[in-house]
């Protein structure tokens, strides 16, 4: 496998009242080629910030990124300069955000806001550059791309903004695509169209996806490897199989218990109670010593109150961190 | 999907077109009867301004057409509002005073807006200490008794309309700097602007093509207003004698009347205050209709 982007130990910090607040801590994976990495997490719990991080998006101050390293093509895009990192952004690293509502200039259309994209980064003229916006929409299945070109974003609808945002994210054919939550703001069906033509896109472009959401659906359908993330930090990290059959951190086993199942054969039994996890994720201020899920693990131990756990290898390509063997 | 898809989207129906922010500004514009009025009275004013400007009409107007101060009568279009001391025509100068109050109006708006905009959406953009710095520059210029600042200016730069020209223009800017300082904070860290900056964009490119065109709007409402602030400053600055020289405007008009009013002469005093009246009228309509156009957040459905 073709590793296209290798993050390093990343630590992203923001500057609050309440002091630095660790928004991203220690964080390393690798993406690679024709791959999807899920990521997944609660609210805060630092998904975005990693994906900001990649294209070094984090609005500075109060954000800061601290340390580590963000490898693409053996080049470390923290030490690029600014104009360096801007012909990669959307060039070879692009992103869809979650707002496809908001996330379109609503005074171009859509035509224009593609081919910037395109006029930005390739030497091509503003008419090829419309012939290519409408290639674009017709590959992410929006009908009659030549005349929707010049709609403004008013006009279409929420999926077919999130298309729009897609077509603009993959027009000048990126190596990566961070796609942060681009369903969460979609209904059900419309979801499902989003992410069968990402998958599709991925394996006809042979792009690496990185795929951000809190929805373990998702991850199931779509995603090749998964990292599990809580306050911060990585507490699960494996490949999508082995994480739904044998899930190892207490935190990943409680948010698959989370999911909501409708079982009729149930019917005349005693109803069973859909399980959460008790109490919330603590403030990044307050982090209590030790491991950052101990107030809410059934499990937790004397051990989990002293030092905070590292990730340790328990299976191929699995690793979580946390001291119970479960 | 696909043959039923097909019939639709060649149905007539299935596709209204798109229409910029102008043209449905307009749209809603024209439904407004009395913005269409303002707009064909500052349509008329320009007409007059620049027909006087070329010489097509009412020149010369310092020629003596008849006895001093004689009543408005129709007998000739030069004595339609009567002559001054010199046995000048009133109308011709109203005329004239018609082409200095637009000509003021517009130079000034030229020179004030892109100071404006400029500082504010670098302040509003930027932030920090680029904020600190145009916010400290705009307080301090706007904290000097405005007439005060107009009548210094005048001085250091000798009287005339040049003077008028730049005294207006570098101190009528900052209420534009602070819209747009305000709408360029709002915008800066919409979600369209991240995404602008995703895909490569740098500031200049997220400033001005993306931002921009968003807070344009704000720009046009404050020139209509602007437009005829500059107008009645230049007739009070004319009034005490530190605008325009030895031409004829509006404020000049009033000030001479200051004595023919005791002799029973209102023709001067009323010709410049009516033709004042209209243009300044119909600039603070076409001010309001343009903010209920152009304003997307008061679009109705």
């Amino acid at each position: 496998m073709e590793k296209v982007l290798e993050v390093k130990n990343l630590v992203t910090t923001f500057r609050t009242e309440a002091g630095v607040l660790r928004a991203v801590d220690d964080v390393s994976f690798n993406v690679y080629k024709g791959k999807t990495l899920g990521i997944v997490g609660e609210s805060g719990c630092g998904k975005s910030v990693t994906s900001l991080s990649i294209m070094r998006l984090i609005p500075n101050p109060p954000g800061e990124i601290q340390s580590g390293s963000i490898l693409y093509n053996g080049k470390d895009l923290l030490k690029l300069p600014i104009a360096e990192m801007r012909k990669i952004r959307g060039n070879e690293i692009s992103m869809i955000f979650q707002e496809p509502m908001t996330s379109l200039n609503p005074v171009f259309t859509v035509g224009d806001q593609i081919t910037e994209a395109i006029v930005l980064h390739q030497k091509v003229s503003k008419k090829e550059a419309l012939d290519r916006a409408v290639a674009m929409l017709k590959l992410v299945g929006i009908p009659s791309p030549e005349k929707r070109v010049h709609d403004y974003p008013h006009q279409l609808s929420g999926g077919m903004r999130q298309r729009v945002m897609i077509a603009m994210a993959l027009s000048c054919n990126p190596h990566v695509l961070i796609a942060d939550e681009p369903t969460t703001a979609l209904d059900v069906t419309i979801q499902a169209q989003i992410l069968e033509l990402m998958k599709k896109l991925r394996e006809t472009l042979g792009m690496a996806l990185i795929l951000i959401t809190h929805d373990l659906g998702i991850i199931a359908e779509t995603a090749d490897e998964v990292l599990v993330m809580y306050a911060g930090k990585v507490v699960e990290q494996g490949q999508v199989k082995e994480i739904f059959r044998n899930a190892k951190h207490p935190y990943t086993r409680g948010l698959m218990k989370s999911i909501p199942t409708f079982d009729l054969t149930q019917k005349h039994e005693k109803k069973r109670r859909l399980e959460t996890i008790p109490g919330i994720v603590p403030s990044l201020s307050e982090l209590p010593k030790g491991c950052r899920f101990q107030s809410r693990c059934p499990y937790v131990m004397d051990v989990c109150r002293g030092a905070e756990p590292e990730l340790r290898e328990v299976g191929p390509e699995h690793r979580i961190a946390c001291y119970k063997d479960l | 999907m696909s043959e039923k898809a097909t019939v639709w989207e060649n149905h007539p129906a299935s596709h209204a077109e798109g229409k910029s922010l102008w043209q449905d500004a307009w749209i809603r514009l024209k439904k407004d009867k009395l913005a269409i009025a303002a707009l064909a009275i500052v349509f008329f004013y320009s007409l007059i301004a620049l027909s006087a400007k070329f010489g097509l009409i009412a020149t010369p107007w310092d020629a003596e057409v008849g006895k001093a101060y004689s009543a408005p009568s129709f007998e000739n279009t030069k004595l339609w509002l009567g002559t001054d001391i010199f046995g000048r025509s009133v109308f011709y100068k109203m005329l004239h005073g018609t082409r200095i109050a637009m000509s003021v109006g517009l130079v000034t708006a030229l020179i004030a807006i892109p100071i404006g905009v400029l500082l504010g959406a670098l302040a509003g953009y930027f932030g920090g200490w680029v904020d600190e710095l145009v916010v400290w520059f705009y307080t301090t210029l706007s904290s000097i008794p405005s007439i005060m600042l107009l009548i210094a200016f005048t001085y250091v730069l000798g009287k005339g309309i040049f003077s008028v020209y730049i005294a207006l223009g570098v101190t009528s800017w900052v209420g534009l700097a602070r819209l747009i300082r305000g709408e360029f904070m709002k915008h800066r860290s919409r979600e369209y602007v991240i995404a602008a900056e995703s895909i490569g964009a740098g500031h200049c490119i997220r400033i001005f093509r993306h931002i921009f065109p968003n807070v344009v709007h704000i720009v046009i409402i404050n020139l209509s207003l602007q437009f005829q602030i500059a107008i009645k400053t230049e007739v009070i600055l004319s009034y005490l004698g530190l605008g325009v020289q030895g031409q004829p405007s509006w404020g000049v008009m009033i000030d001479d009347a200051k004595q023919e009013l005791a002799r029973g002469v209102w023709w001067q005093l009323s010709s410049a205050t009516v033709a004042m009246l209209f243009i300044v009228l119909a600039f603070n309509i076409l001010g309001d209709a343009l903010r209920d156009s152009l304003d997307p957040k008061l679009k109705k459905g």
